[in-house]
């Protein structure tokens, strides 16, 4: 299990369930629904993303014995802050409830996929 | 509801995520690098296994703080 290829992977599954959603929000009567899930998932991306860039730069700086460095929690708590402010300035476009469930999307799929993983290695 | 109370409870649930998200990625990182450091070699699983730790010991404080901003709306 190679580091960039799961982090790559999940990106890719991410961004799938992102058209997905992007598909439902155009063609289904839900659209604040979708549209803050569409808002919740985009930056849940974001935060996916400056995850991996995280640990890849951790990881080489404590190789190169550097022991100065921040982990960005505090850079993805106001990514997702955003996002929520963002919901709920404009509550006739997105909804709340969409937004949360698809800021924790990219969460989900943390959890779900090393489990397809191990099975699929089976 | 009392706005001095919401004001509370803002900032307790806001203060007790940071703090638990602190502890948790703290406990994590410090683990995945003693293990980088004793096994080099086990580098790129360890990093996975440290990539998959994080976002799920995040997501909680990240659920308290957008808790905390609903709170603020109630205001």
């Amino acid at each position: 299990m190679e580091f960039g290829a799961t982090a790559k992977r999940m990106i890719l599954y991410t961004v799938a369930l992102l058209a997905l959603i992007a598909i439902l929000a155009f063609t289904t009567p839900y659209n604040t629904f979708f549209y803050g899930m569409l808002l919740g998932t985009a930056f849940s991306l974001l935060n996916l993303y400056m995850t991996y860039a995280q640990v890849k730069r951790v990881t080489s700086e404590s190789k190169a014995l550097r022991t100065k460095f921040a982990f960005g929690t505090v850079s993805r708590i106001a990514v997702s802050v955003i996002c929520i402010v963002i919901a709920v300035s404009f509550p006739h476009i997105f909804n709340l409830a969409g937004a949360i469930i698809g800021l924790m999307l990219t969460y989900a799929i943390i959890m779900i996929e090393p489990i397809f993983h191990i099975k699929r290695l089976q | 509801m009392d706005v001095g109370l919401i004001a509370i409870g803002i900032g307790i649930v806001a203060g007790f995520a940071a703090l638990a998200g602190a502890l948790g990625v703290a406990i994590v990182v410090k683990g995945t690098l003693e293990g980088i450091t004793r096994q080099p070699e086990l580098r790129g699983q360890l990093q996975t296994v440290m990539f998959i730790g994080i976002p799920l010991v995040e997501a909680l404080p990240i659920i308290g703080v957008v808790v905390s901003f609903l709170l603020l709306g109630q205001m």
